[in-house]
């Protein structure tokens, strides 16, 4: 998913957040060419915690999202790896050319860290703690069973109606709807999110008092 | 030991089975898949409650030839055509996953 390919899929979205798989390299990149058409961008990842659970983590500031990127990065428990089996890890330039190829760590790992410690460090900035598809592969729910205690978790990710009710009875209240685009062709918008304006507050407030709309892909 | 080998003991169902000549040098338990890819020997069997496709991708990169789950579980059916495309046998116990473990050591380092 280059930046040259990428915008011609943006279908009428108009904020966006960028969430690789344990790593915030492609951010900066992708803001700048982002910021061209006026779409906005939350920084954020997808990380893979030791127990193997998802947990998307949303900043506010992009200086804060690659330091946190770079201990994640650091975590990672699969440190060599071999491309010719899981591909080839590309950092790419604007016009979609790569510049450079990560040899390790390998991106699809889990790291070191437990669920309460990602936790723990997301909130030494201003972030949103957001476990991603709690009821699927890799999901909390799916993992742990029940949500961990000593976290607040601000939000929770679901793919469709039943789903919420199933979070609701787990006692969450807070839903987010994603993509969870891995190709151009699947970013269709997942959600409309009614916000004073896009910035990083309006999108934790909107969050928080459930003014995030689905719109369904499944 | 050959999969064959392990097979005439008769508390495995055979779900797919692409060669059960296979030779099967050594075993790794586990259910986290970052884990698996990081320290399993190749040439093993992995006993797992893991039935998710991604199992199929992990056991090759690994090579570990053979995959068992226990009683009650079930591989699913995106899971089977995988192993039929990479040629990884899947097998399920009549057992839990600790007596099925207990058992395959047995076979493979027992005397």
């Amino acid at each position: 998913m280059t930046p040259d390919i990428f915008l011609d899929y943006l279908n009428g979205v108009n904020w966006i957040s960028i969430t690789d798989h344990n790593t915030t390299r492609h951010i900066e990149l992708y803001s700048k060419v982002l910021k061209q058409i006026d779409v906005k961008v939350i920084p954020g990842i997808e990380v893979t915690s030791k127990e193997e659970v998802h947990l998307l983590i949303y900043f506010e500031n992009l200086d804060d999202a690659i330091k946190f990127g770079n201990i994640i990065e650091n975590n990672l428990i699969i440190k060599d790896y071999n491309p010719e089996k899981l591909g080839y890890q590309i950092i790419c330039n604007e016009d979609g050319t790569f510049s450079s190829i990560v040899e390790n760590p390998y991106f699809g790992s889990a790291c070191s860290l437990s669920i309460n410690e990602i936790y723990l460090l997301s909130k030494k900035y201003n972030s949103l703690f957001i476990p991603a598809h709690i009821f699927r592969f890799n999901g909390l729910i799916t993992n742990l069973g029940l949500p961990p205690e000593d976290i607040i978790i601000d939000a929770v990710e679901v793919k469709n109606k039943n789903e919420i009710e199933k979070a609701q009875k787990i006692g969450f209240n807070n839903f987010i709807f994603n993509t969870d685009a891995h190709f151009p062709e699947q970013l269709i918008p997942s959600c409309k999110i009614l916000a004073k304006d896009r910035s990083f507050a309006s999108f934790k407030e909107s969050i928080i008092e459930s003014r995030v709309i689905p719109i369904w892909q499944h | 030991m050959t999969l064959k080998d392990i097979l005439k003991h008769g508390f495995l169902e055979s779900i797919y089975i692409f060669n059960d000549n296979i030779e099967i040098k050594n075993g790794y338990v586990g259910d986290l898949l970052s884990e698996i890819m990081r320290n399993s020997p190749s040439s093993s069997i992995w006993i797992t409650h893991q039935t998710h496709p991604n199992i199929i991708a992990v056991a090759s990169i690994v090579e570990a030839n053979t995959i068992i789950i226990p009683i009650d579980f079930d591989f699913e059916i995106e899971t089977i055509e995988k192993a039929k495309e990479n040629n990884i046998n899947l097998l399920k116990s009549k057992y839990d996953i600790f007596k099925t473990v207990g058992l395959i050591y047995n076979c493979l380092f027992g005397e």
